[in-house]
């Protein structure tokens, strides 16, 4: 029987452990209900297991019937703080949390890996790590487990992940790409100072408002003017707010946004371009300014030998017309990225979009679902990239 | 007179210091409302309370019968965190004395004192006018359609305004004619649709289309007024969006517009929604826009500004008394008053750089220097005096 067939059989038993987590979602570093299910599935499997990795993550390690390499595998665990309104029966119990972005069908899918290979570890070369991560959408679990040694012990010579999409397709097909797959991100904070006074004495006061006004639409020509219009750059300034009454000149002004790139060099040269821009503007309108500026994480960049055999992989296991090269990246951020700087890795997106079933929402929208018949397919496709790495990897 | 202000300056500055510790927002004046009728009526005047909600009126009637001078102070603060570190400084949270009404009331006070004192001299009536809610939303008007002017009728109403604008204490200015900014308040939305913060295509961002609106309004000063008009477009507050990595599909800003004209008053909406229009459509948003009914102009009468005159002058001398160069785009709602009975609202100069009183009308920081009061107190009381003087001549 192939993977695929055996992980078909078993679905029922994985969208069950699927809707479970659905049910009750927990915030990043507030898995402890979702960490114990897998810790005791992975024992009773068999499997060497480590709990309170990063707080809340979980290692399991599947020893094979000899020495070689060490695959890992990745899913996240962790649920958004949103209002749940998709309406259907496992709906979240938990009030303003949500899992809007598949990870509860990550951690399902793994532990159908962890089933499906321990079921043939008899013919398993080497070994297969399992890594539960915590936090993904905040503040971040990859790279705390990275340092505490997730990554050694034994050593990881390849690594997978997979993110379930309603973006294209449908059940039955991946999506891959090569390079940069995903946005390097940044944080931005900027505070604009001016001198309060009366509304109607405009030279009386310096006017915090309009020049936030002016830095908001200067900060846009980084992207249009500065930067190779080949390169995407993302810069969203997602709030404002300052101003007592409508009478009173506003004294400060808050606004915090978000930046993505694609290329690094780039990523790491937005501090000093907001710097600069800000300082200009409010230096030409009287102001003073604090600009807090936080990177965020980089892109995931995904290795070509690790793509090519997930291509080949997904080839064989779902038919060639099933398998999709994506040409353009995302720009959203994925803290996989720090496994793939690590690691030479493949990160994928399992499709699952179906409209009739409703499962035709973007991640974190409050009615976001997927279509679980995906379930198999990433099991499958995972399972057979792990046997075809160890093979590749001991040539 | 100005001796007799002097004398009661302490007693003035602890009830200015009192109102400054407790400010309250307009319409809620309640404590200020109890601290002023208890003091009338212990001057033996004929107190109404609950005028306009939370208004105060003193009667105090002189030795016969004659006109009647009606003198005014607001009484309402704002929505300001205080800034100062004064022994004094504002005591709740998010509220503050920063326009200097505590002072106008503490002054208005300190002259029914000394009016009260010298009423066997007084052939007429005076009116003390404690009004709430200038700065919104308003307390001259719900006082004159609750009958402030009638019973009996008032013949002429005086106020005054501290000032922090560079004139020190000992001075007034002093202006005929137009002396406030008509106004209107506005209030608008500009609605894009919401997305995530890393994919701009897939949504409309109304922050950067607000900041390109805000930016194109100073225009309407800047290029299509005639430069000899004054006129003012400010924006007070701005609000919108909910993470720093969603895009905002809502903001809301509000604001003033002040114009000396008439005809600018009426255009300067027009121009202000022809702008957000189109920077809207340049920017696929749709919005929503709110004008209120704003002030009209205050407008000084010459007879009741030549009555001030000599009041001051003999108070203070005539080398004191300033001429206004211009009038001031603020709004006050004494202009009610004015277009109603002949009224003066002069300028109380209360500037001191080294008591730190240099900040201007609604700065966190505002304060004034209280040696103003007497004078505020002297000059007002001479006023009346005046005024009252003047009329029984001219019905003679």
């Amino acid at each position: 029987m192939t993977l695929l067939a055996r992980a078909k059989e078993l679905q029922n038993e994985f969208v069950n452990i699927r809707r479970d987590l659905h049910k009750h979602p927990e915030l990043g570093m507030e898995e402890k209900r979702t960490s114990k299910i897998v810790a005791d599935y992975l024992k009773g499997l068999g499997l060497e297991v480590q709990t309170n990795v990063a707080n809340t993550g979980v290692v399991g390690l599947l020893r094979g019937s000899q020495n070689g390499p060490t695959i890992g595998l990745r899913a996240d665990m962790d649920a958004l703080p949103i209002i749940e309104q998709n309406g259907a029966e496992y709906s979240s119990i938990y009030e303003g949390k949500m899992h809007a972005c598949g990870h509860d069908g990550h951690t399902a899918i793994l532990m159908g890996v962890a089933k499906l290979l321990s079921e043939v570890k008899n013919d398993l070369k080497g070994n297969v790590k399992f890594i539960f991560q915590p936090a993904e959408e905040g503040p971040g679990g990859a790279l705390p487990m990275i340092k505490e040694g997730v990554l050694d012990n034994p050593k990881v010579d390849m690594m997978f992940g997979l993110h379930i999409s309603t973006k294209q397709g449908k059940a039955g097909q991946i999506a891959f790409m090569h390079g940069t797959i995903s946005g390097g991100t940044g944080f931005a904070k900027i505070k604009v100072k001016g001198y309060g006074g009366h509304g109607a004495h405009p030279h009386k006061s310096v006017d915090a408002i309009m020049a936030s006004a002016h830095v908001l639409t200067a900060l846009q020509t980084i992207i249009s003017r500065e930067i190779d219009p080949l390169e995407p750059v993302v810069i969203t300034m997602g709030t404002i707010k300052g101003g007592y009454r409508y009478n009173v000149i506003a004294d400060e002004v808050e606004m915090t946004g978000t930046i993505r790139t694609l290329n690094e060099q780039v990523r790491q040269s937005m501090p000093e371009r907001f710097n600069r821009i800000i300082k200009g503007v409010c230096d030409g309108l009287r102001c003073d300014y604090e600009l807090d500026y936080q990177q965020g994480i980089p892109s995931v960049v995904n290795n070509e030998k690790a793509t090519k055999l997930v291509e080949r992989v997904a080839s064989k296991v779902l038919g060639k017309e099933n398998v999709i090269e994506d040409k353009k990246a995302s720009m959203g951020g994925e803290d996989f990225c720090y496994f793939s700087m690590e690691v030479p890795s493949c990160f994928f997106d399992l499709l699952a979009l179906n409209e009739e079933k409703n499962c035709h929402y973007p991640g974190h929208h409050p009615k976001y679902n997927f279509d679980e018949d995906c379930i198999p397919y990433g099991m499958a496709v995972l399972s057979e990239s792990v046997l075809e790495a160890i093979n590749e990897l001991k040539k | 007179m100005l001796k007799k202000a002097k004398k009661i300056s302490d007693k003035m500055v602890e009830i200015r210091r009192k109102i400054h510790k407790y400010p309250e927002l307009g319409m809620e004046e309640f404590k200020t409302s109890d601290l002023v009728a208890k003091y009338l009526h212990k001057l033996d005047l004929e107190v109404t309370r609950g005028v306009a909600n939370t208004g105060v009126i003193g009667l105090l009637k002189g030795s016969s019968k004659g006109p009647t001078i009606a003198l005014r102070a607001d009484m309402d603060a704002l929505p300001i965190i205080e800034q100062n570190k004064h022994s004094y400084i504002s005591q709740v949270k998010g509220k503050m004395h920063a326009c200097g009404h505590d002072g106008h009331t503490a002054i208005l006070l300190g002259a029914a004192k000394l009016l009260s004192d010298s009423k066997k001299n007084i052939k007429g009536n005076i009116k003390f006018i404690f009004q709430p809610a200038e700065e919104g939303p308003g307390g001259a008007l719900p006082m004159i359609k609750a009958g402030v002017l009638k019973n009996p009728k008032v013949d002429m109403i005086f106020g005054l305004h501290i000032a922090t604008s560079g004139e020190s204490v000992g001075k007034i200015s002093l202006l005929s004619g137009p002396i406030t900014a008509s106004s209107r308040i506005f209030k608008v939305k500009i609605i894009g649709s919401g997305g995530h913060g890393a994919h701009p295509h897939k949504s409309i961002d109304s922050i950067l289309a607000s900041a390109h609106i805000i930016s194109s309004m100073q225009s309407i000063i800047s290029r299509e007024l005639n430069p000899l008009e004054s006129a003012v477009v400010s924006i007070g507050t701005i609000h919108g969006g909910y993470r720093h990595n969603i895009i905002a599909d809502e903001v809301e800003i509000t604001g003033t517009i002040r114009a000396i004209s008439d005809k600018t008053k009426v255009t300067i909406p027009t121009k202000l929604e022809r702008i957000i229009d189109g920077v809207c459509k340049a920017f696929r948003c749709d919005y929503e826009i709110d004008f209120s009914r704003g002030l009209p102009s205050l407008i000084n009468d010459e007879v009741a500004v030549k009555i001030v005159e000599k009041s001051a002058e003999e108070i203070i001398g005539a080398d004191n008394i300033l001429k206004m160069n211009n009038p001031s785009m603020g709004g006050e709602d004494f202009c009610y008053f004015s277009e109603v009975v002949p009224s003066c609202l002069f300028r109380l100069h209360a500037f001191n750089e080294k008591k730190q009183c240099i900040y201007p009308l609604h700065h966190p920081k505002f304060n004034f220097d209280e040696e103003c009061m007497p004078f505020g107190a002297a000059i007002l009381s001479n006023i009346a005096i005046n005024a009252i003087k003047y009329l029984n001549e001219q019905s003679s």
